[in-house]
């Protein structure tokens, strides 16, 4: 197949070919670096911060398009209704109000002619269908109770009673203002908030002291009762995970002492609707089984049940890929700073805005959060420190291999190049 | 044979810098690559004492290392962006004759543009030549005739007979 003749070094090609080759030359500059030994080129890492910042524009944007794809998938679904804010304020004594607009599946029942004093679901109607339709309507889903007189005593032994039939039940915010501290003196008298579950009086919060009146928080896990907090601003926020109550009721009442000293001014809001799930039509089987072996994250919001999923995926991903490529891996931070931002404004907002408590409750509330949000938080950071460490170690490597290449051809020192003369 | 002293160094560059530069831009076909890959190479030359049995010997590593390491910039190159040839290699110092035959050159798939480079520009033999691509001798010989012919073809296309 070679053919010497064809190949001849002599004829017109190789002649031109040659000619070619000797007008092809490095400059001056690039033979006199050589011959120094001293790269031009600053030798290191030659990408530049744009390009640093357009990777990790390119990683945001890709897992922004994974959260999307991934919540939108598992929880949003079409006509979204539209979001109100609750119920609150003054309204009139002994006033029982339930949502302006009664949940799809459900009616109001009154009892008595004109106030309505509960809902209930339509026989027949999907309760899963309920619970999406009734936590995602932000639908003002409050029942709201406010004595301004003691004539309107009667109101605390009101019992309002939800049904409940599905999943877990939220008693959102339910405010015990006494008249003023002082009021109490020292006829202080403990009062107890009752709680029926399943027709089970239940004893969820005894007030001892007026010092207690400031923010407590009580744990009676036996009981299945989440959390109770109560202040003489904050409400009592009541998380129940129970998830042995599939059917039942939930009643509330206070003790005649508490209804005694507290008959000046008070506030029971009964909302059982829960932030977190407004944006979120439907639960996952995941969140399902969460909620039923971890209750205690309900306490510290539902975005972990949101967030856990996409961020355990992704954080997976992002391990095999960093081990495989071993390359920097920028997406290995945005869990992280995607849990970090998202914990600090939402709250920051939702405490700021919403519950118009001012901004540094709102950054107080988002930080206690923050750190107490350990759950993906923490998986995140600690993906993210691995993928840095290796990144990191890769690097270093690089920058070793490339320092000893320069000191071998650096310029020697004078006392060197004097010993070498 | 002791690289490192500046006469050595000097006299290496001189008679083998034209060399790896030429390798280095047929292959990268960028300027800017090519100094990379120029700097790299004597970089690594002269790291260590090497032990060479020959001047063609110092030759054949010199052209092998210049082709891995403007294969490594290449690839990184590619990853980054591409450009137009006429933006990246700069014929204007070649004279027009010469330039189309370089243009021509630098259009050919690079398993023909190489074996050419280094067989008729660089003097290599076929042997060597060879050795430096990994290729087996019937593989390269194919590939310069190939290389070679597409080679006329543009030229004749240009109007010039070789």
């Amino acid at each position: 197949m070679f053919d010497e003749k064809y190949h001849n070094r002599n004829d017109e090609f190789a002649l031109r070919m040659e000619r070619l080759g000797n007008q092809m030359n490095p400059s001056p500059r690039l033979m006199q670096a050589a011959k120094d030994g001293v790269p031009l080129r600053k030798w290191g890492n030659q990408y530049s911060a744009g390009y640093h910042l357009k990777k990790f524009a390119k990683a945001a944007m890709i897992y922004a398009v994974c959260i999307g794809l991934f919540l939108g998938i598992f929880f949003l679904l079409p006509d979204l209704p539209q979001a109100s804010p609750p119920v609150g304020g003054n309204e009139g004594a002994t006033e029982l109000r339930v949502p302006h607009k009664v949940p799809k599946g459900w009616e109001a029942v009154s009892t008595d002619g004109n106030a309505v004093t509960y809902i209930r679901m339509k026989e027949g109607a999907d309760a899963h269908h309920w619970y999406d339709q009734f936590l995602l309507g932000g639908v003002s889903n409050n029942i709201v109770t406010d004595i301004d007189t003691p004539e309107h005593m009667s109101a605390w032994n009101q019992t309002v009673t939800v049904t409940i039939y599905y999943g877990c039940f939220y008693l959102d915010d339910l405010t015990i203002i006494p008249y003023t501290t002082e009021s109490y003196g020292d006829q202080f008298h403990a009062f107890t908030l009752y709680m029926n579950i399943n027709g089970r009086p239940q004893s969820i919060l005894q007030i001892k002291s007026p010092d207690e009146l400031t923010p407590i928080a009580v744990r009676e896990k036996e009981n299945n009762v989440g959390v109770a907090q109560i202040g003489l601003t904050q409400g009592i926020m009541i998380t129940l995970p129970l998830s042995e109550l599939t059917e039942g009721s939930v009643e509330w009442e206070l003790d005649s002492l508490a209804q005694k000293y507290c008959n000046h001014q008070g506030r029971v809001n009964l909302s059982y609707t829960q932030w977190g799930f407004r944006y979120f039509r439907s639960r996952s089987v995941l969140q399902e089984y969460l909620e039923s072996h971890f209750p205690y994250m309900l306490f510290v919001g539902n975005s972990p049940l949101l967030i856990l999923p996409t961020v355990v995926i992704l954080s997976i991903v992002l391990l095999i890929r960093t081990l495989k490529k071993k390359k920097m891996p920028y997406a290995a931070f945005l869990p992280l700073l995607f849990g970090v931002v998202h914990t600090v404004i939402y709250y920051l907002m939702w405490e700021a805005f919403y519950q118009k408590n001012g901004w540094f409750d709102g950054l107080v509330e988002s930080l206690y959060l923050l750190f107490g949000n350990a759950i993906y938080g923490g998986m995140a950071a600690i993906v993210a420190i691995f993928c840095l460490v290796a990144g990191l170690r890769r690097s270093h490597q690089r920058y070793k291999q490339k320092r000893e290449v320069d000191r071998s051809v650096s310029p020697k020192s004078e006392d060197q190049q004097k010993a070498r003369d | 044979m002791d690289h490192n002293s500046e006469d050595a160094r000097n006299r290496i560059v001189e008679v083998h810098g034209r060399t790896v530069w030429r390798v280095a831009l047929s292959h990268t076909r960028r300027e800017d690559a090519a100094e990379e890959v120029f700097q790299e190479v004597f970089l690594r030359f002269f790291e260590k004492d090497r032990e060479f049995q020959s001047d063609e010997h110092l030759k054949a590593w010199l052209i092998r290392t210049t082709l891995i390491c403007a294969k490594r910039c290449q690839a990184a190159m590619y990853k980054h962006a591409t450009v137009s040839l006429d933006e990246i290699v700069s014929l204007s110092a070649i004279p027009e004759e010469d330039g189309m035959l370089a243009t021509a050159l630098f259009n050919l798939p690079e398993k023909y543009r190489l074996p050419l480079q280094l067989y008729y520009i660089e003097g290599l033999s076929a042997e060597e030549c060879s050795r430096a691509l990994g290729l087996r001798l019937g593989t390269l010989r194919v590939r310069l005739t190939r290389g070679k012919n597409m080679l006329k073809e543009i030229l004749k296309g240009e109007g010039i007979n070789v």
